[in-house]
């Protein structure tokens, strides 16, 4: 599989079928975070975020655009974990071996627009089932109201708008709620 | 629909470019105008994102599902033809004597073993798989994982090999791509099919010779889920140099210690009661819990000894008030009545020789009222109480039954630990008199004692009885007036511990008795035997001993399977088990898997109890990664340990209860000698009282008689009168001055008149004094009378001719409270005030320091109250204790009284 594949099938909103290809660097990005004091479920969860910030990235570039996918992947994962670790305050010092990473800025960049949006994400998770089913099939899929009251099973269209716009209300109240506690640490 | 929700929909046309350019460009300019509409905007994109983000997020959980062995391909081709078993499978090096018969091409450069067809271990699948090569060293405990993510612990020295350094070779079939690539079949060697959860080779090299294992080295295959039930399979090669699977061993998944101090080996609910009783220190929980620790898997109770004995006919005697006189002036097994003299100037009392009475002792043992004697023993006592419910000659006061001590036995027995039993004789006595003195009373003197001379039955006696318990009641007045009745309970208990040999038992016990009698008469001592029957006799101790907990419950146990939570889970069970067994196997098996344990407490268990292991077994909790021998260490310092901390806990206890017992002897003792001065007292009182009463009738009769010739004591008027005259008189005046009745005489025509005011105090608050001590003084006979007196009510009759003084001195805890008042007829009601320091004892000398006596009064006054905070304190710990023992016992421990009443008969 090349580079460009995984691209392509990113960018055709693929993207779980290229994530799959892309857990062969899993195992290194493993064994970099358990040797860092890291456990083996906190380097699978820095992994998957690298996933999907490989995600954004591969949207944002043209499809001519060629990178190298596993330096960035491996490159992002390390310097989530270096940040992780800084939040844990398990050490001071820099020892992840960080001292020249490749789209270092580029990543970085990523992962200040990303750390709002995980934060959310997190505070969503909260959410009801058919909450995040119905915001996920509006907001992601892109189907329409029609089509989701069918799936669903709304008897009609205007209650299932109903829905939708009290599971945002939740879903704002959710983000606030996040926030203040966010302030408050 | 609602403004807010309105307002959501607005914000979302927005953000997703739904609005006209017109309004949109309105939007936009209410939005620089409005902060919190902006904000919201802000918001609702973030959602909008976040939503985004959730669904990526589940992609990359989906994905990795998929990248991992139990993915689709997996199933559809290996499960398509496999189903029964599972398996790890490894290919076979562990413990297999490899004598290397050809030389291996090692290259060590390269990285690579070619290995030949002739190889013991190595198969056709070798020569497909990817070679991964780990250079440890021996000298210490190492790490690796593999590309596929098999980690492998290997401890120091666990090769057989003298070099410093070993190559590990591993080769991974984790993924079906690879399983199918390799070759590899999923067959035992009995032609089963299994279900593969990864194969993984691994070899080893020193010096380019194969080496073999001496340790066990612990393998990590990276699963998704785990499967219950897989197990791990040795490959062998067979004569086609395929693999087939053998000799499979479940699997083992390791527990990660934590401290073991923050986890809570408590008995259930232990915590959460004493929380709710209001203590939640930890040491101090702990010191509760651990002093039911007992040796030997026993109780110990606190039964409360008192230092006191029985009649002995053979040795000194002692009685409750601690006076001893020795016997030899007394023919004891003749005895009828020995008058009083004849012993009371034996009596010592503070170094010093008390004054004789010319009374006799009133005691009497009487018929039997309690239907639960039996009839050969109503037999006795008609014996020997002949005199009582008669009036005798000597006697001057009607005597009936009601005045004659009532006594009755209970027999219980209890279970002990290690298959003990105690057997219990309650006795308890009941006096009902007419005065007010436990002299006269003869509530002193406990009138039996039991021999537990021959038992005959399938047991074994274990020591020698014992007594256990003396409770001295308090004197309680059942109706005052010329007729006064004084009620006064005591009760002994004795215990005779034994081992039985089976469950149904009949033990037949010999028992003797002294009685002592009216005046002191002490008869033979008498034996009987009566016959008790136990069923289900045999029983151990049924509890976890605080002892083991307190030896496995430190740091010592650090990173053993005890310091895990999975162990803390089983606790609560361990507890309900109520069987130390079980939980010795726990710790003496530290180097087994907890789930190995679980099964082996099985056969110990029942019920909901074996419910929860059977489930805890199937768990599969696998144990501490530490070598055998520092588990062996640990087991073999947990016997010692469990031991000591036992004894050293149970001697703890005896050595503080000995000590307390010994103390509660003593305020016992002081407490009636207390009584007993008072009762002296009274008697001092009644004299001088009764000679002022005769004096003044003479006086005022015009009688020419010697009021100071030494006046009749009390027994005098027992004489039985048969001429009038003036010795009327005496009678008379005695009677109403034992009796305290206003009485007027008159002789010639002249009259005269002894006047007995009513006198009665209530003390405010009463119940909140431990002691309350209410003194009335007539002051110019320089002596006191303690007043009985029940809820806070005092009650006595005033002479008139008499000043009198009242003094009450009560205490709790924290000091002495204290009133002081001249005492006249009618009612006072007491509030009485704290004092500090002495002043209350320097306001009483102040004013009495003539009184007799009065300082030693104090003197025990002050030692009582001191006292009083260890007997609060003790009393406190006891209760305390009973009501948390059925929390640390859930099964009750070793007593259970109740059960066998009910199964005796008492005598």
């Amino acid at each position: 599989m090349n580079e460009n594949k995984i691209i392509h099938l990113l960018q055709a909103g693929r993207q779980e079928k290229a994530f799959a290809k892309l857990y062969k660097y899993f195992p290194k990005v493993e064994k970099h975070i358990c040797i860092n004091s890291g456990s083996k479920e906190e380097a699978l969860d820095i992994f998957q975020d690298a996933l999907i910030i490989l995600y954004r990235k591969a949207l944002e570039s043209n499809s001519e655009t060629n990178f190298s996918i596993d330096g960035f992947l491996i490159n992002t994962c390390k310097l989530l974990w270096s940040n992780e670790l800084r939040k844990k305050k398990v050490r001071t010092g820099d020892e992840t071996g960080l001292d020249k990473i490749e789209f270092e800025d580029e990543i970085q960049l990523q992962l200040e627009k990303e750390n709002k949006f995980k934060t959310i994400e997190n505070a969503l998770q909260k959410l009801g089932e058919k909450c995040k089913t119905i915001l996920e099939l509006f907001y992601y899929k892109g189907l329409s109201m029609d089509s989701i009251a069918k799936k669903i099973g709304f008897k009609t269209v205007e209650s299932a708008k109903a829905q939708k716009y009290k599971c945002l209300e939740s879903a704002r109240k959710l983000a606030l709620e996040n926030q203040l506690l966010n302030q408050k640490n | 629909m609602r403004i807010e929700l309105e307002i959501i929909q607005k914000i979302e046309q927005y953000l997703m470019g739904q609005l006209s350019p017109n309004d949109k460009a309105n939007f936009e300019a209410e939005m620089n105008q409005n902060a919190e509409l902006k904000q919201n905007v802000e918001l609702q994109n973030n959602i909008m994102q976040g939503i985004q983000r959730m669904v990526l997020k589940s992609s990359t959980q989906n994905a990795y599902r998929s990248y991992k062995l139990q993915s689709f391909l997996t199933k559809l081709i290996v499960i398509a033809v496999i189903a029964t078993g599972v398996t790890f499978g490894v290919m076979k090096l562990l413990e297999n004597k490899t004598t290397t018969e050809e030389p291996i091409e090692y290259q060590e450069a390269q990285q690579h073993i070619n290995f030949s067809e002739s190889d013991s271990l190595s198969a056709d699948a070798n020569t497909y798989l990817e070679q991964e090569f780990f250079r440890i060293e021996t000298n210490h405990d190492t790490i690796v994982e593999t590309k596929d993510g098999i980690v492998i612990y290997i401890p120091e020295n666990a090769f057989n090999t003298t070099e410093a350094e070993v190559d590990l070779l591993l080769q991974g079939a984790i993924t079906a791509e690879d399983i199918l690539v390799a070759g590899l079949s999923t067959v035992t060697g009995d032609g089963e099919e299994l279900e593969t959860g990864g194969m993984f080779y691994i070899d080893a090299y020193a010096n380019g010779q194969r080496v073999d294992l001496v340790k066990a080295l612990t393998v990590d295959v990276p699963t998704d889920e785990k499967k219950p039930g897989m197990k791990l399979y040795e490959g062998e090669k067979n004569q086609n140099g395929e693999i087939v699977w053998n000799n499979p061993k479940p699997l083992e998944s390791f527990l990660t210690p934590v401290e073991i101090t923050s986890l809570d080996f408590y008995p259930p609910n232990y915590v959460a009661s004493l929380n709710k009783m209001g203590y939640s220190k930890k040491e101090f929980m702990d010191s509760l819990y651990y002093s039911f620790a007992c040796e030997n898997t026993k109780l110990n109770y606190n039964l409360i000894e008192y230092e006191f004995q029985m009649f002995d006919f053979n040795t000194i005697n002692v009685d409750t008030v601690g006076r001893t006189f020795d016997q030899q002036n007394v023919d004891w097994l003749n005895a009828q009545q020995i008058a009083f003299e004849q012993w009371s100037s034996k009596i010592q009392e503070g170094g010093s020789i008390m004054k004789s009475y010319d009374n006799g002792i009133f005691f009497r043992v009487t018929e039997m009222k309690n239907s639960a004697i039996p009839k050969e023993h109503k037999k006795l006592f008609d014996e020997i109480s002949d005199n009582c419910g008669e009036r005798d000659i000597n006697d001057s006061i009607p005597r009936d039954a009601t005045m004659c001590p009532t006594i009755s036995w209970l027999i219980s027995a209890e279970k002990r630990g290690d298959g003990l039993l105690d057997i219990i004789f309650t006795v308890s006595q009941l006096n009902n008199s007419y005065i007010y003195s436990s002299i006269r009373t003869g509530a002193s003197y406990m009138p039996t004692q039991f021999l537990f001379n021959t038992v005959d039955g399938n047991f074994e006696k274990v020591g020698e009885p014992k007594e256990v318990g003396l409770f001295n009641g308090k004197y309680e007045e059942l109706f005052g007036g010329a007729s006064a009745r004084y009620s006064y309970q005591k009760k002994v208990k004795f215990v005779q511990t034994i081992r039985p040999k089976s469950n149904d038992l009949k033990i037949k016990i010999n028992y003797a008795y002294h009685i002592c009698a009216y005046g002191l008469k002490m008869l033979n001592p008498r034996e009987d035997s009566t016959v008790i029957k136990i069923d289900n006799a045999i029983s151990d101790f049924s509890g976890i001993n605080p002892a083991s907990i307190k030896t496995i419950w430190n740091t010592t146990f650090n990173n053993t399977n005890l310091a895990t939570r999975e162990f803390e889970e089983r606790m609560p069970w361990i507890h309900k088990s109520c069987n130390n067994a079980v939980l010795d196997l726990y710790i003496n098996n530290l180097d087994k898997p907890l789930s190995t344990v679980d099964s082996m407490a099985l056969k110990y268990l029942s019920g909901e109890v074996l419910q929860q292991f059977k489930i805890f077994a199937m768990r599969g909790d696998g144990r501490v990664k530490k070598d055998e021998l520092a588990a062996q260490k640990l087991s073999a310092y947990y016997e010692k340990q469990r031991k000591a901390n036992a004894k050293a806990l149970a001697e703890t206890q005896q050595n503080f209860w000995n000590e307390q017992n010994q103390k509660d002897s003593k305020n016992q003792k002081e407490t009636a000698n207390s009584d007993f001065r008072s009762s002296v007292n009274q008697n001092e009182i009644f004299t001088k009282e009764y000679k002022k009463n005769l004096c003044k009738v003479y006086n005022e009769l015009d009688l020419e008689k010697d009021c100071d010739a030494p006046p009749l004591a009390p027994s005098a008027y027992t004489v039985r009168v048969t001429n009038l005259g003036w010795k009327n008189i005496d009678v008379l005046v005695a009677e109403a001055t034992l009796a305290r009745t206003t009485t007027t005489f008159s002789e010639k025509g002249k009259t005269s008149t002894l006047t007995y005011n009513p006198w009665s105090a209530t003390i405010v608050d009463f119940a909140k004094y431990d002691r309350i001590n209410v003194y009335n003084i007539p002051i110019e006979f320089n002596s006191y009378i303690k007043l009985p007196g029940t809820k806070g009510k005092y009650e006595y009759k005033l002479n008139a001719d008499i000043a009198y003084q009242t003094i009450v001195l009560a205490w709790t805890a924290d000091g002495i409270y204290f009133y002081k008042t001249t005492a006249e007829q009618g009612d006072y009601a007491i509030a009485l005030k704290k004092t500090s320091d002495d002043v209350w004892r320097n306001e009483i000398r102040k004013s009495l320091a003539s009184i007799t006596n009065m300082s030693t009064e104090l003197d025990y006054v002050d030692y009582a109250q001191k006292d009083q905070k260890r007997i609060n304190s003790n009393k406190e710990k006891q209760n305390l204790r009973r009501k948390i023992e059925p929390v640390v016992f859930p099964c009750g421990g070793i007593s259970d009284t109740t059960a066998y009443e009910s199964i005796v008969a008492p005598i």
